[in-house]
């Protein structure tokens, strides 16, 4: 499909042709969002934010070819925002009831992610689920490659401790 | 885990495929309001008008039934256009300036039928129909075509549309903006779809238009510049059709520097102009000696009458901005 067509149109600031971009990545940038915030109510919210944020910066994408790397940052901004926001809230929560003792079971990958350190679930995300390459990632998030190896290798030793076993033991890649 | 596993995973999160799209189309409307210019409302004179437009309607439907009459047939959202976002499309509708058609074509099984078109101002709007066994790509019918036969001197001639399901079959929606500088009276707009529902073919028609009847306004001396003096901004005309309105302009800059750098003209307006749907594009560009001038048009899905705009273009920020200019619509 002619997406350059699409990206070229939205640039000049035609609404139309950007809300049919989002469509065509919309489960894929759903699924992020949902990967970060852990919810349906706060990953549709992270959406909207990001349509409108994106919208608002389109004359700003300078290479057409880094749409989808450019709308992944500002969703991840978004995602953060919402996360900020929840943390609050759950803070407030907590000092309001008596603590539980948290109960001790098997954690499914999505959850696992979106309990990473902000920078280790970045990289992961970026690798793993946008098939990236180190460079690239490196270029997403304006980080030194050498840093986003290190990421990558302790996002995945934390994931394999969540997920438990030999769950997660892809060491076949590049680290 | 490798790559396909984890991505297994994570597919396996389900996507509210409409929530999803809401929160595209509001993210979207939100940053489109924003952008529009704010606008002094006369709030109070608004509501008093309305209130006594509504008041003669209903006093006016007693004493005349014929009156009453009239406004049960008005469809309150056209027939053809009731599936589509086109506002154009809508208001041509109602006043009855959509034509019908009735070309089908037939490839690798799908049969395409193209129902109506219309031709207003820039703009030119087709909806079609199609039969066969479609496949959806991410949670939507797509079809892939064709304008102008990719003639390079247009600006965009390859696009894509959705289609929506209906009782037998998918119905689909093309609206095109004329990309050349002349606008003819009539035409045949040739037409290729390429790919329909992920099925690929060659679909082929020449759609003839007849443009609805227009009124030009050509502006003597309606330009400015930056304060550097090396871009030149005039506004050339302005072209109302029935449904919709064209501003065409030109940017005279020295040659190569403001090359592809153009975003959507600048409106401020004293009337409500439409959300979305309204393009800029380029459609002639003449280099002569160390200056280019590129002239392009933006079109609004709406037709304005009586007001005032004030219109400035944006481009590449090595050159500083030009003065807006302000221009009245008769």
């Amino acid at each position: 499909m002619d997406e350059l067509i699409l990206i070229r149109k939205a640039i000049q600031g035609d609404s139309e042709a950007f809300e049919q971009l989002l469509i065509i990545h919309s489960d894929r940038l759903y699924r992020t969002a949902y990967l970060y915030v852990g919810n349906r109510e706060d990953a549709l919210d992270v959406l909207q934010e990001t349509a409108y944020k994106a919208f608002c910066s389109i004359k700003q994408l300078r290479n057409e070819e880094f749409f989808l790397t450019w709308i992944t940052r500002i969703l991840i901004n978004c995602a953060y925002g919402v996360q900020r926001k929840r943390k609050n809230v759950v803070a407030l929560a907590e000092q309001l009831t008596i603590p539980r003792e948290r109960i001790d079971e098997k954690m499914d990958l999505t959850e696992a992610v979106g309990k990473l350190p902000e920078n280790y679930r970045m990289s992961i995300i970026l690798f793993y689920y946008y098939d990236m390459s180190l460079k690239e990632i490196a270029q997403t998030l304006n980080t030194p490659e050498n840093t986003i190896k290190t990421y990558l290798s302790r996002g995945k030793k934390l994931l394999r401790k969540l997920l438990g076993g030999s769950y997660f033991d892809g060491q076949k890649h590049i680290l | 885990m490798d790559k396909n596993t984890f991505s297994k995973k994570v597919n396996k999160v389900d996507v509210p495929k409409e929530d999803v799209l809401q929160a595209i189309k509001i993210g979207i409307s939100r940053a489109v309001e924003e952008q529009r210019p704010k606008k002094r409302k006369p709030i109070l004179k608004t509501w008093i008008m309305t209130a006594a437009a509504a008041g003669i309607l209903m006093s006016s439907s007693f004493i005349f039934p014929s009156f009453s009459r009239v406004l049960a047939d008005a469809p309150i959202i056209g027939g053809l256009y009731a599936n589509f976002n086109d506002m154009v499309g809508r208001s041509l509708e109602k006043q009855n300036l959509v034509k019908e058609l009735n070309q089908t074509y037939t490839s690798n099984g799908v049969d395409v039928a193209l129902t109506s078109a219309y031709y207003d101002g820039y703009l030119i709007g087709i909806t079609f129909d199609v039969k066969g066994n479609l496949q959806e790509k991410d949670g939507y019918y797509y079809a892939l075509y064709e304008l102008f036969n990719g003639d390079p001197l247009a600006d965009e001639t390859k696009e894509l549309t959705t289609m929506t399901k209906t009782k037998d079959g998918y119905t689909g929606h093309i609206r095109i903006v004329y990309p050349y500088k002349d606008l003819p009276k009539n035409d045949t707009i040739p037409i290729s779809f390429e790919e329909i529902g992920m099925t690929r073919g060659n679909w082929q028609f020449d759609v003839p238009v007849q443009q609805n009847p227009i009124e030009e306004y050509v502006f003597e001396n309606k330009e400015s510049t930056n304060p550097e003096g090396d871009v030149v901004f005039k506004v050339e005309s302005v072209i109302t059709g029935k449904a919709s309105t064209a501003i065409t302009y030109s940017v005279t800059y020295p040659k190569g520097e403001l090359d592809s750098s153009f975003a959507m003209l600048n409106v401020d307006s004293n009337s409500q102009l439409p959300m979305g749907g309204t393009s800029d594009g380029k459609i002639d560009q003449i280099t002569n000696g160390d200056k280019t001038t590129v002239v392009r048009k933006l079109v609004i899905p709406d037709l304005l009458r009586n007001t005032s705009l004030t219109v400035w273009p944006s481009y590449d920020e090595t050159h500083s901005p030009v003065e807006p200019v302000k221009i009245d619509i008769p």
